[in-house]
């Protein structure tokens, strides 16, 4: 008895050992969940000591907001829009530096410089970049005889717009979590499939696609969740313009919980947002579940 | 003749792989090119049409950057917040991380997919519920509000037991016949072993902080207070008209810098962190 005790270790060393991590959840996400939910039934704001019961009112009010749901759809044309190019851009960028042998470590190296810039500097820079008169994009364009385009400037342009500037920044993460996966497929499989006189088109459709499926689903779902939520770059490259046509939720709940004094509101709008990025990734881990094959 | 035909086309293919990558490489590039070339441009080159990469005259705008904008003291706040929030998370981030990977308690799992799930949650939820807490404290425009909040992440816990399930539980066993405290186990083995992990949170999670807008933005309003983020955002509003795009453009470089040579210098750690973690994913 004395010797099982021993190899166990003392009984509350995991509580001990989990007690700053789950108190800093507990006050800082837990805790607040519960506290949004309940203030989300009131008009308040910090600022003030009045409150008012509204119950569902606030919820009435976002469904009836159409600038919520617009602020929504921009918001998911972004992230889907984002998502879906991107990692597909980077599974071809993926798949180009794995056949390049020695040369793909320093490329691999310049793909990834954008991802460890911060965003802020990335808006900035790329603000200069889709100035229509004296922007960059615009002399590349040139030279192709393409006429300049609007880009931020233009309401239907400015979320395409963000899309490449997002594009731009993060699609080498994923091509660097793609050229593991990729890198760590048996070189067996493909020989087997050239024995047997597969081409490498085929290969590629029942070897390496399938095999990179549970991949491309984190990608997706992550990348989903993680573009619903954008901020910083639209509040710093368009400040939501023009017309409010790159303003996207998170901005829309920022100015309403903070700027605007409706707190309760704005509770309520980020439980809505919470579903929508709920049923989003449960249904992409759907969809994508049904594709994977395993080892 | 069919022997030379086939060399010449592996030559070909090489070169079109080899000028491709270096096209995309401009690609990739091509934006940090443009900021420096801005950067160094005296007023009236900036909006010459069409634009000239390298300036005939280049200027040094560093100092009138510095001039306008406090950015030696935006850095020093940034630097100090996100080391503070590196070293807490590292901390309990790893003991969390170790108890679920190596002890057996009631309700486990379920709490452990009670701290993934937070990795779900919107900060739009939280964020007011928490600034609420900060403004009830009389933390708001403090050092401390940015620091603690960050804190609670979920993804290091993740991480880390991730990566511990992997060591032998026989070392652990050993020592505590050994009579060593559980402490000391989780200092003097546990964690020299967790190099890997320790390097690449560290990285991801100063790369975070370093990023970060939303919470200074809404937290911070001393001037003196400012982190490089916030300090860049006002100071891009506070430019009216392109003939001081080269303040701007040396300004956002100031903010590139540091991240892009740590980057540089771990390199390997950084990459094979994101392997990591996307493999697990």
């Amino acid at each position: 008895m004395f010797y099982r005790e021993k190899i166990t270790g003392h009984k509350l060393a995991p509580y001990l050992f989990l007690l700053p991590s789950l108190f800093l959840l507990s006050v800082f996400v837990f805790y607040p969940i519960i506290y949004a939910l309940y203030g989300s039934l009131f008009e308040w704001s910090v600022i003030s000591p009045e409150r008012a019961f509204v119950g569902i009112g606030n919820f009435r009010r976002v469904f009836d907001d159409i600038f919520y749901w617009q602020y929504l759809r921009q918001t998911l044309y972004y992230a889907v829009g984002g998502v879906v190019f991107g990692t597909i851009s980077a599974l071809l960028l993926a798949l180009f530096v794995n056949s390049l042998g020695k040369l793909s470590i320093p490329m691999r190296t310049m793909y990834f410089l954008p991802v460890v810039t911060p965003v802020v500097a990335i808006a900035i820079v790329w603000q200069w970049i889709f100035q229509p008169q004296f922007g960059l994009l615009n002399y590349i364009l040139s030279f192709f005889g393409i006429p300049p385009q609007d880009w931020i400037m233009s309401s239907s342009q400015v979320i395409p717009s963000l899309i490449i500037m997002g594009i731009w920044h993060g699609v080498g993460y994923s091509m660097v979590i793609f050229l593991a996966g990729l890198q760590s497929i048996p070189q067996e499989y493909y020989e087997a499939a050239m024995i047997d006189g597969a081409s490498s088109f085929k290969r590629f459709q029942y070897i390496t696609l399938p095999l990179l499926a549970p991949t491309f689903t984190f990608l997706l779902v992550t990348g989903t969740i993680g573009g619903l939520q954008v901020f910083s770059e639209p509040y710093i490259l368009t400040g939501g313009g023009p017309g409010g046509a790159s303003r996207v939720t998170g901005m829309y709940i920022y100015d309403n919980a903070f700027r605007y004094a409706r707190m309760g509101l704005g509770c309520a709008q980020a439980f809505v947002l919470f579903g929508v990025v709920l049923v989003f990734s449960l249904l992409e881990l759907y969809l994508l579940r049904r594709r994977e094959v395993s080892f | 003749m069919r022997i030379q035909y086939k060399k010449l086309f592996v030559i070909v293919k090489l070169i079109i792989k080899y000028g491709f990558s270096i096209l995309l490489a401009i690609i990739m590039l091509a934006p940090f090119a443009w900021a420096v070339s801005t950067a160094f441009k005296p007023a009236d080159e900036i909006i010459a049409f069409p634009p000239q990469w390298i300036p005939e005259h280049p200027v040094n705008n560093f100092p009138e950057v510095f001039r306008r904008a406090p950015f030696g003291i935006y850095f020093l706040n940034s630097i100090f917040v996100a080391l503070c929030v590196v070293v807490g998370v590292l901390i309990t981030s790893s003991m969390g991380g170790y108890a679920f990977a190596k002890f057996d308690f009631l309700g486990k799992e379920i709490l452990f997919i009670l701290v993934l799930s937070t990795m779900m949650v919107p900060w739009a939820v939280t964020i007011i519920p928490v600034y609420t807490l900060i403004f009830k404290l009389r933390w708001l425009d403090t050092r401390q509000a940015l620091i603690i909040p960050p804190l609670a992440s979920a993804f290091g816990i993740f991480l880390f037991r991730q990566f511990m399930l992997g060591i032998p539980t026989d070392y652990i066993d050993s020592a505590r016949i050994d009579g060593a405290s559980e402490f000391r186990i989780y200092l003097n083995i546990i964690l020299p072993l967790c190099r890997p992990v320790l390097a690449t949170l560290a990285l991801f999670t100063f790369m975070g902080q370093w990023d970060s807008l939303l919470w200074p933005l809404l937290v911070i309003k001393s001037p003196q207070k400012l982190t490089i983020p916030l300090g860049l955002a006002q100071f891009r509003f506070a430019i009216y008209g392109f003939n001081e795009t080269n303040l701007l453009m040396a300004a956002a470089l100031i903010s590139i810098l540091p991240t892009v040579i740590l980057f540089l210098i771990t390199q390997k750690y950084f990459i094979q962190g994101i392997t990591l973690t996307g493999l697990k994913g």
